[in-house]
C-alpha cells in the first residue's frame, strides 16, 4: 500500500563520444543511408571507446541526476541498475556504481527486464520509498549493446546504441508522481529476443562463439507488430487505472525502440504526434537506457511543466511491457 | 470454414500483400526468409487477417506466424470449422 508519494526529483544521462553514422552503417553493409534512416528514425549511434564499460556510462548520468535532484550520497538508500549489458554476470553493476558515487550502505542489485527494465525499476524504486524503506532511490537504465550487436546483422546494427539515463526518485506531495503502472510478460516468447550463448543455458564457449551467439537475436517481424500494439494497449490501461483519459495526457515517452514502431502505435491511437518523444535520431535504439535518456532530453528542453502527466512506455525482451503514469512535480515548486 | 477453405483466404490475402507472389503458397514458405515479408508487410497481414476473417489475433499468437502454414492453423483455431480436416 502506498503511503507517501514517491516520484522523479532529477534526471541524467550520459552518452559516449564516439560516432557511428549510418554513412559508416551503409558501406559496411552496402545499403544506402536513406534505407537505414526511413526503417529506424536514427542517424547516428554514441558508441563506447574501447575498454569503456557499462558502469562508466551509467556514474556520468548519476552524477548529474544526483546533482539536479539536490541530492548528497548519503541520502540514497538503494540503487538499481536496469540493465541487460551489466559490466560482470556477478557483481551487481549498481554495487560498482555505488562505490563509484560513494554511496553508504544501500541496497544495490539489477533488474534484467530488457527494454522494459526502467519502467520496471521505477516501480520498485517508488515503492521503495513509499514504504518508507529508505528516503531516496538512484535508478538508472543503461547499455552497452555495441558489445551485442553482431558486426555481421545489419538489423541489429542499424539499431542500437550506447548511452545511460538515470534518475532520483523520492518523496513527492500527495497527487504527483507515480499513479498508476500497468506491466506484463509473454514468457512463452522469451525466445523472440534473445542473446543465445553467456548464461548457464549455454555458456560462452569457443563453439558457441564460433556460431556468434553471443549476439542478440530477434524476430523482427512479430516482434514490430507486438510492440506496435503493446505501446498504445498498456498505455491506455494505466491511463484507465489512473481515472483519466488520453485527453488529460500531456507527454507519452515510450522506449525508443524504432521510430516506426512509435508512429504506427501513435497512429492506431489517434494521437497528436507532438504529444509523443521521439530522441533517437542521434542516439539510437539503447534499450532500458532511452526512457531516462529521453526524459532528461525533454526535461531540460523545456517540454516538461509541473502537473504535467507523463506516460512512460517499455517493451521489448521477455517479451515484456510496463508503463507508468507519473504526474510531473517540479523540485522548485 | 474448412483447411482448404482456410488456405484460399490466406492465399488471397498473401497474393493482394505480394503481388509478385503466388496465387499458390506451399505451408511451408516462411514468411519473411521466403516470402520477404518485412515489418510493415507483417502488419498488414495480421490486420488483413483480422478484418477479412473477422477473427482476433492476440499478442502470443503473433509469435506463433512464421509460415504460410502458422497462418492457416491460426485461422482454423480462430473460425468454426465445419469438420476436422488438418490433414488436407
Amino acid at each position: 500500500m502506498i503511503t507517501i508519494g514517491a516520484g522523479i526529483l532529477g534526471t541524467g544521462a550520459y552518452l559516449p563520444d564516439n560516432v557511428l553514422s549510418n554513412q559508416e552503417l551503409a558501406e559496411h553493409f552496402g545499403v544506402t543511408t536513406d534505407w537505414i534512416y526511413e526503417r529506424t528514425g536514427i542517424h547516428n549511434r554514441r558508441i563506447v571507446a574501447p575498454g569503456q564499460a557499462c558502469s562508466d556510462l551509467a556514474i556520468a548520468a548519476a552524477r548529474q541526476a544526483l546533482t539536479a535532484s539536490g541530492t548528497t550520497p548519503d541520502e540514497i538508500g538503494m540503487v538499481i541498475m536496469a540493465t541487460s549489458t551489466a559490466d560482470y554476470r556477478m557483481p551487481a553493476t549498481a554495487a560498482i556504481v555505488q562505490g563509484a558515487l560513494g554511496i553508504p550502505a544501500a541496497a544495490c542489485f539489477d533488474l534484467s527486464a530488457a527494454c522494459s527494465g526502467f519502467v520496471y525499476g521505477l516501480v520498485v524504486a517508488c515503492h521503495a520509498v513509499s514504504c518508507g524503506f529508505c528516503p531516496k532511490v538512484l535508478l538508472i537504465g543503461a547499455e552497452v549493446l555495441s558489445q551485442v550487436a553482431s558486426p555481421a546483422d545489419c538489423d541489429s546494427a542499424i539499431l542500437f546504441g550506447d548511452g545511460a539515463g538515470a534518475v532520483v526518485l523520492g518523496a513527492v506531495p500527495d497527487g504527483y508522481g507515480l499513479l498508476a503502472t500497468d506491466a506484463g510478460s509473454i514468457g512463452s516468447e522469451h525466445g523472440a529476443i534473445v542473446i543465445p550463448a553467456g548464461g548457464s543455458r549455454l555458456p560462452a564457449s569457443p563453439e558457441a562463439l564460433a556460431e556468434q551467439l553471443q549476439y542478440v537475436r530477434m524476430d523482427g517481424q512479430q516482434v514490430f507488430m507486438f510492440a506496435m500494439r503493446v505501446l498504445g494497449n498498456s498505455a491506455m490501461r494505466v491511463i484507465q487505472k489512473a481515472g483519466l483519459s488520453l485527453e488529460d495526457i500531456d507527454l507519452f515517452i515510450p522506449h525508443q525502440a524504432n521510430r516506426r514502431i512509435i508512429e504506427a502505435a501513435a497512429g492506431r491511437l489517434d494521437l497528436p504526434m507532438d504529444k509523443i518523444v521521439i530522441d533517437l535520431e542521434q542516439c539510437g535504439n539503447t534499450s532500458a537506457a532511452s526512457i531516462p535518456i529521453a526524459l532528461h532530453n525533454v526535461l531540460h528542453a523545456g517540454r516538461i511543466r509541473h502537473g504535467d502527466r507523463l506516460v512512460l512506455t517499455g517493451f521489448g525482451g521477455g517479451v515484456s511491457w510496463g508503463s507508468a503514469l507519473v504526474r510531473w512535480h517540479s523540485v522548485e515548486e | 470454414m474448412n483447411r482448404e477453405q482456410a488456405c484460399a483466404e490466406v492465399s488471397a490475402i498473401l497474393h493482394e500483400l505480394l503481388p509478385d507472389s503466388g496465387p499458390a503458397y506451399q505451408a511451408q514458405q516462411h514468411l519473411q526468409r521466403d516470402l520477404g515479408i518485412d515489418s510493415i508487410r507483417f502488419v498488414q497481414l495480421v490486420l488483413a487477417l483480422e478484418d477479412r476473417l473477422t477473427i482476433a489475433i492476440d499478442d502470443a499468437d503473433l509469435f506463433r506466424l512464421r509460415s504460410v502454414g502458422d497462418c492457416v492453423d491460426l485461422v482454423m483455431e480462430r473460425l468454426p470449422h465445419v469438420g476436422d480436416e488438418r490433414g488436407v
